[in-house]
């Protein structure tokens, strides 16, 4: 009797450690420093509530990292043979990931989905090598100018049409005993990732870029005359100086900096933060002599070590469907992987996002153009010019020449 | 009676000496030891021969790597950038030294007179070290902030500079900055080390000098200073391992290396190469070269331990 008692609690220990096996093997982790974001973590749960009502047994997993720590940890974590099931990159980060061959190939999975990759967004094409696609684009971050009505109609101005009269408007705007600036960009040594993606904002929309056709492009008159308007608002202390961007993006959250150009995202914090700045928020196109613009294009990819592949691979796929996308827009207030989701209401409600959705549907990628996979040393190299210029007061002109021979040099290493 | 007490101390029913009692006795220590022993090889002796490993490969991310013998170690010390990384080190170390050394004993000579209110004194002068370093870089970010920072406010509020300075924008301040902030953070190592050592100089050497004539500089230059020389020698080179080899937190949560690689040290290099540009066996390499240069340190620092054990005994 006692036999069959020990018996049969060995075999409910073992059923019950079986279950908890089974369980944990259905479970997809997906840490992101997003899920805590204010306008992108209801997107993801609503994402998360749907695939696991679809596929019973399956727990995503929701891991808030923070962001200070989470590029590391992703990486870490790769390269040590222990990746997350979904991996977050952006731009520069899927070219390296793809390059290196550590991201599962998604074509079986969109097509189950029933997703052509001709409906993605144009940036969507970094997630592609040799036509097999890599990743699921899930926002584009497209800049456009973003500005505080009113601020600029108490100061008699209209939304500024071109460069010249960007540059009066914020002139005009600079009230140095309210702590008031009519514009805001990178000007604190160090992150030089966020720098580079602000700087480029400028850079591109003066129709230059650092990289053309994975050649260095940085003495490019187009690049010199932006770097030349990023050193006169530093030297004429118009951008708040010394301020890392979560510092003069709680100024713009305030109302005490009247424009800025940058992605949709922070409409979202905005919204979240300060509904009377959300209320006076509007955006154009940037107001600069190129007419172009670009993006940060946030990826989903599966790691080709992940242990729930297929799994992960249909949830990432699944937020490309009709209803995610929309979401996308309505609750992330961003731009989605897939253009044409967006309802004609969101946007009476909320005007800025019109010049967000011109500007997703033509924005190139920040990420240098050619030489992608490079980035995080591109970055480095850009940003320390940069900061030289500004820093050490070294003309445009120089900054642009000397830019130019580095990356030259960093190019020929590479070959 | 005699049989059984012959047996037992005779040698045929003694057990092998290896297997006695006093080697199973000498053994214990190293039981004890045991478990700290295995900590020690799985979090600090695996990575480190590990990094050893990979620093003689040419591995990045999510390639295994071949064996490249000393190529990447070349690939360092002929780069551009080693030069001023190695420069950059040796300023943040030699700046910490002097300054902790110097405002330490300082403060120290201050707080072992009697006052009124010491121990709280004393308990104050120690706040800083207690300070978490991501604390204390939150707090003097602010305070060195360009626009709305204290220090710019109170410079120009009390007259001393029109304009504003540029703590971290520029170089070399921001390196005189951050080298700021770590002594500021260090110094309390040196009163504590100090305070210690200026208890063990007898009282009778002063009495004896004041009853010679001394005066209080002569006393200091010829019983304090001699009488704080192996405190002095440790707190030096303890302060110079530290610096050099842990030359991270404060500058890279301030300036990241900025502006243009000015703040940049080995160990923040050391750091860009592996998680920024993913080159992990470069990143391994100068590791390697940073433990080499703390070790050659730390050599000196057990010379000076042995030599003053040996003298004291």
């Amino acid at each position: 009797m006692r036999r069959i008692t020990i018996s049969g609690a060995t075999l409910g220990i073992a059923a019950l450690l079986l279950s908890v096996r089974m369980a944990v093997a259905t479970e997809i982790t997906w840490p992101s420093f997003q899920w805590s974001e204010p306008n992108n973590a209801p997107v993801m749960r609503a994402l998360k509530k749907s695939f696991e009502q679809e596929n019973p047994g399956t727990n995503v997993k929701d891991l808030a990292v923070p962001p200070a720590v989470f590029w590391d940890k992703q990486m870490t974590d790769t390269v040590a043979g222990n990746p997350p099931d979904v991996v977050t990159l952006y731009d520069p980060e899927i070219r390296q990931y793809i390059e290196a061959g550590l991201l599962e190939p998604l074509d079986q999975y969109y097509k189950q989905a029933g997703i052509d990759k001709s409906e993605l967004v144009q940036t969507a094409k970094l997630a592609e090598k040799d036509g097999v696609i890599y990743g699921v684009p899930f926002q584009v971050g497209a800049r456009a100018l973003f500005y505080n009505q009113k601020l600029l109609s108490d100061a008699g101005l209209k939304p500024p049409q071109n460069v010249d009269e960007l540059l009066d408007a914020i002139r005009k705007l600079r009230k140095p005993a309210a702590q008031q600036f009519g514009f805001m960009t990178v000007s604190k040594p160090g992150n030089q990732s966020v720098a580079y993606i602000e700087v480029n904002a400028l850079i591109v929309g003066f129709g230059g870029g650092f990289f053309k056709d994975g050649k260095p492009n940085a003495n490019a008159p187009q690049t010199v005359a932006a770097l030349r308007f990023l050193k006169t608002l530093y030297d004429e202390g118009l951008i708040p100086r010394g301020m890392d961007a979560n510092g003069y993006r709680q100024l713009f959250i305030q109302g005490k900096v009247a424009m800025y150009a940058t992605g949709p995202f922070i409409a979202g914090i905005v919204a979240k933060e300060n509904k009377d700045t959300y209320a006076n928020l509007r955006a154009e196109p940037l107001p600069l002599p190129g007419k172009t613009t670009m993006a940060v294009t946030v990826f989903l990819g599966v790691p080709k070590a992940a242990k729930n592949k297929e799994l992960a691979a249909k949830l990432i796929t699944r937020m490309l469907k009709d209803d995610i996308q929309t979401l996308i827009v309505t609750d992330g207030k961003t731009f989605p992987g897939r253009p044409g989701f967006v309802p004609a209401n969101f946007v009476a409600e909320n005007p800025w996002f019109k010049a967000i959705e011109e500007a997703s549907l033509s924005a190139k990628s920040y990420a240098p153009d050619g030489a992608e996979q490079y980035g995080a040393e591109v970055v480095k190299i850009v940003g320390e010019h940069i900061e030289t210029m500004l820093f050490e007061n070294v003309s445009a002109e120089e900054t642009g020449k000397n830019l130019q021979k580095a990356l030259e040099g960093f190019m020929a290493s590479k070959r | 009676m005699s049989t059984i007490v012959e047996r037992a101390t005779s040698s045929h029913w003694s057990r092998p000496r290896i297997f006695g009692w006093s080697f199973r006795e000498r053994l214990v220590p190293y039981a004890f030891l045991l478990p700290s022993g295995i900590a020690l090889a799985l979090v600090f002796f695996w990575p480190m021969v590990k990094a050893v490993a990979i620093s003689l490969t040419d591995g990045g991310i999510g390639a295994a790597g071949h064996f490249v013998g000393l190529e990447q170690y070349k690939r360092v010390l002929t780069s551009n950038y080693f030069p001023q990384v190695l420069r950059t080190s040796a300023l943040w170390s030699l700046g910490n030294v002097i300054f902790i050394w110097g405002i330490g004993l300082g403060t120290a000579l201050l707080l072992d007179r009697r006052f009124a209110l010491r121990p709280l004194a004393r308990a104050l002068f120690i706040l800083p070290w207690a300070v978490p370093y991501v604390a204390a870089a939150l707090i003097w970010g602010w305070m060195f902030d360009f626009e709305f920072g204290v220090l710019n406010y109170l410079i120009q509020a009390s007259g001393i500079a029109k304009q504003k300075l540029a703590f971290l924008l520029a170089c070399p301040s921001a390196l005189i900055s951050l080298t700021g902030v770590s002594i500021w953070k260090l110094f309390p190592l040196g009163t504590v080390m100090f305070l210690a050592g200026l208890q063990t100089i007898p009282n009778e050497y002063y009495e004896a000098a004041q009853v010679d004539g001394a005066g209080p500089i002569q006393s200091f230059w010829h019983i304090t200073l001699p009488g704080l020389r192996n405190v002095s020698v440790m707190l030096t080179l303890l302060i110079t391992i530290w610096s050099f080899g842990r030359s991270f937190a404060i500058i890279f949560l301030l300036t990241e290396g900025g502006p243009a690689g000015c703040t940049e040290t080995i160990v923040i290099r050391s750091y860009l190469e592996a998680f920024k540009f993913f080159h992990f066996a470069t990143a391994s390499a100068m590791g390697v070269i940073v433990l080499l240069i703390s070790l050659a340190f730390s050599i000196g620092y057990l010379a000076v331990m042995y030599r003053k054990e040996a003298a004291d005994a």
